[in-house]
């Protein structure tokens, strides 16, 4: 049986929900009708979460067309290439500093992001944007707005 | 107000100030005109920025950046038939029509009038008219603030697209998130697993930029990015609009700006709404409604009169009462907040300056958005062929070194991509986002003014039996309910028949 998007955004809300109430329950100060304290806006958001959880499934119950997908596996699997990217960069932010890995990060994905949409890119044209968004956030940040950047643990 | 006249104008003609200002707008239309980005993204992305500013500077330069997107929207609509943001949706109806019979400047220089009346004269209004509801606002306890930001957030359910529980679902993930941290008042640490980087809260940069922008930025990716559009550059030359033209549709602008500047006041709804009620008002009040679709010069000028006049019509709940008007907005009011300043009636005495230096900041932007628009209106299909490739890969650095600059450490950074993938999620399972950043940033307050309305009366009645939040906490409850009731209503209708 496959199950509807529906049904399983709803069955993840509700979990969620239940999991969240359990969390609540945990916390020191009671709710009172005096004074609901800190549980009571967590509390509704909780339960609101269950109720909508349900509410979405039962849609999904009712609904009777197949779902449209939002993106083929090879979408999925391109967007979740470029989420490890990102995991990546920061593990270099943390060694290697903003300077080092951002040229690799911004030369890397433009040119995964072009390749995928099929386009034609000069190779010294993706350089030169990689080095130059690089250098234009350092000096916007660093320099112009007195701001700090990762200079990486090797470089410390 | 006028006391505030010589520190606004010293404020105005610092080159600092006036390079950020144009700057800001022209980046913020850059990113109003693409479509997929906003002005609301550009504020988010910027936003960090601003720490080391002064606060005037960093007004200036966020509000810059605000109008610059709301104005810029309305080009992607009319060049490519699709809108740069929601708040353009009805302007493509016409302007796209209008653009293909060979006459884009035209409905590009109607865009571009039609914005700065809208928000030229609503921030005047909104100036005139916010001290005055701040008066008002002196009156209201904790139960009226309590009651107005639940209306806030059941108001954008009301009219939220579709299924009216995701919508729900996406506001109470929001509320769950603004928890994170001690709560107000009784300083209890909830769901903060013992992280010391949890027990100050999440930090809006991070929730809001990973949920919003980092994570739409990779969901556009996996969809697949469009190849640069082909835009025809025909009719851009000259201003292309005469003063006769603006005569011809005088009671629809101002019709449109009423309405523009009454959806923008009210609290949750903003331009997105404003430019659809204006559309239909326009055509229904037209002698030649068969004319809209086709591109009648009515169907640009009240969209776009409308979503801009929204603009200072959000101020004045923003600005007197600390209660924004649309996500936007409520970006802005935590901006401000970090500098400082936080918004309601108290911060007309206390930062009366800052808050008419908005408003002026806000009239002459607009002014700065006619004339940069009119300069560079034939380099406008230029900025919608930017190569996606290009730019996301520079936008999502700029995510990343924003949560950076945020907390000063990687956590964040890392916290902010556990947040691409709920947004992520989210869009998977088709919860809008615009709930969420309302919730998020209301729900602070919202909890401490009502733990301190128990505090002053122990019972849940004073909510209910005090006049204006009664009222307020019935519509609440009613917008709640409005997709049990409204089908309801329709029944009985149909029965009446």
């Amino acid at each position: 049986m496959k199950f509807k998007r529906d049904q399983i955004t709803g069955s993840v809300l509700a979990a969620l929900g239940i999991v969240f109430i359990v969390m609540i329950s945990q916390f020191s100060k009671p709710i009172t009708a005096a004074y609901p304290g800190p549980k009571l806006m967590p509390g509704i958001a909780a339960v609101g979460l269950i109720i909508c959880g349900l509410g979405i499934f039962a849609n999904g119950c009712r609904q009777k067309e197949p779902d449209k997908p939002i993106m083929s596996k090879a979408g999925l699997l391109r967007m979740l290439i470029s989420f490890a990217a990102l995991w990546l960069y920061i593990l270099g932010l943390k060694y290697l500093g903003f300077l080092i890995v951002t040229p690799f990060l911004v030369y890397g994905l433009t040119t995964y992001f072009a390749a995928q949409s099929k386009a034609q890119t000069k190779l010294w044209v993706r350089i030169v944007f990689a080095v130059g968004v690089t250098l234009v956030i350092w000096l916007m940040y660093v320099q112009l707005f007195d701001m700090e950047l990762p200079i990486g643990e090797l470089f410390e | 107000m006028l006391s505030y006249l010589p520190y606004i104008f010293s404020q105005m003609i610092q080159p600092l100030n006036l390079l950020l200002m144009v700057a800001g707008t022209a980046v913020g239309i850059i990113f109003g005109a693409i479509p997929g980005l906003s002005g609301t993204m550009a504020v988010m992305l910027f936003m960090p920025l601003t720490y080391t500013m002064e606060s005037s500077t960093a007004v200036i330069f966020l509000l810059a950046l605000w109008i610059g997107g709301c104005s810029g929207a309305f080009i992607g609509s009319v060049l490519l038939g699709i809108p740069g943001s929601a708040s353009a949706v009805a302007t493509c109806w016409d302007g796209h029509p209008m653009a293909k019979k060979g006459q884009a400047g035209k409905a590009l220089a109607i865009g571009m009038t039609a914005s700065f009346t809208g928000t030229f004269f609503s921030a005047i209004i909104g100036g005139v008219l916010a001290e005055t509801v701040a008066d008002f606002a002196f009156a209201m306890g904790p139960w009226e603030y309590t009651a107005l930001c639940l209306l806030a957030l059941t108001m954008v359910l009301a009219i939220s697209k579709g299924n009216m529980f995701k919508g729900l679902a996406s506001t109470c993930i929001g509320i769950l998130l603004a928890t994170v941290g001690f709560s107000p008042i009784d300083a209890e640490p909830r769901f903060t697993f013992n992280n010391m980087y949890l027990f100050g809260g999440l930090g809006m940069i991070v929730v809001l930029t990973g949920i919003f922008a980092v994570s739409h930025i990779l969901v556009t990716f996996g969809k697949g990015f469009d190849q640069p559009p082909e835009v025809s550059k025909e009719g851009l030359k000259g201003f292309g609009l005469t003063f006769k033209d603006i005569k011809a549709e005088l009671v629809n602008i101002i019709r449109s700006f009423l309405i523009g500047l009454g959806i923008g006041f009210l609290p949750g709804m903003g331009s997105g709404l404003s430019n659809l009620v204006a559309y239909s008002s326009a055509k229904n009040g037209s002698k030649h409604p068969e004319e809209y679709g086709h591109g009648a010069a009515g169907g640009i000028w009240a969209p776009e009169v409308a979503n801009n006049a929204a603009i200072g019509g959000a101020m004045i709940p923003m600005a007197a009462l600390g209660i924004p008007g649309d996500s936007t907005t409520a970006l802005l009011i935590g901006a401000l907040t970090i500098h400082g300043l936080e918004m309601g009636p108290m911060v007309f005495k206390n930062s009366g300056d800052i808050v008419y230096l908005m408003f002026v900041t806000v009239a002459v932007v607009a002014a700065i958005v006619l004339l940069l628009q009119a300069v560079c209106k034939r380099w406008f299909p230029y900025i919608l062929k930017v190569p996606s490739w290009y730019m996301y890969s520079a936008l999502l650095v700029i995510c990343l070194a924003s949560a950076y600059v945020d907390s000063g450490n990687l956590y964040k950074c890392g916290m902010m991509m556990v947040f691409a993938a709920v947004g992520i999620l989210m869009t998977m399972g088709g919860l809008p986002a615009s709930p969420l950043i309302l919730a998020f940033i209301l729900t602070p307050t919202l909890e401490k003014k009502m733990l301190q309305g128990f505090q002053s009366v122990p019972t849940w009645t004073e909510f209910f039996t005090r006049p204006v939040s009664g009222i307020m906490m019935v519509i609440a409850i009613l917008c709640i309910f409005s997709p049990i009731i409204k089908p309801l209503f329709a029944k009985l209708k149909k029965s009446k028949k």
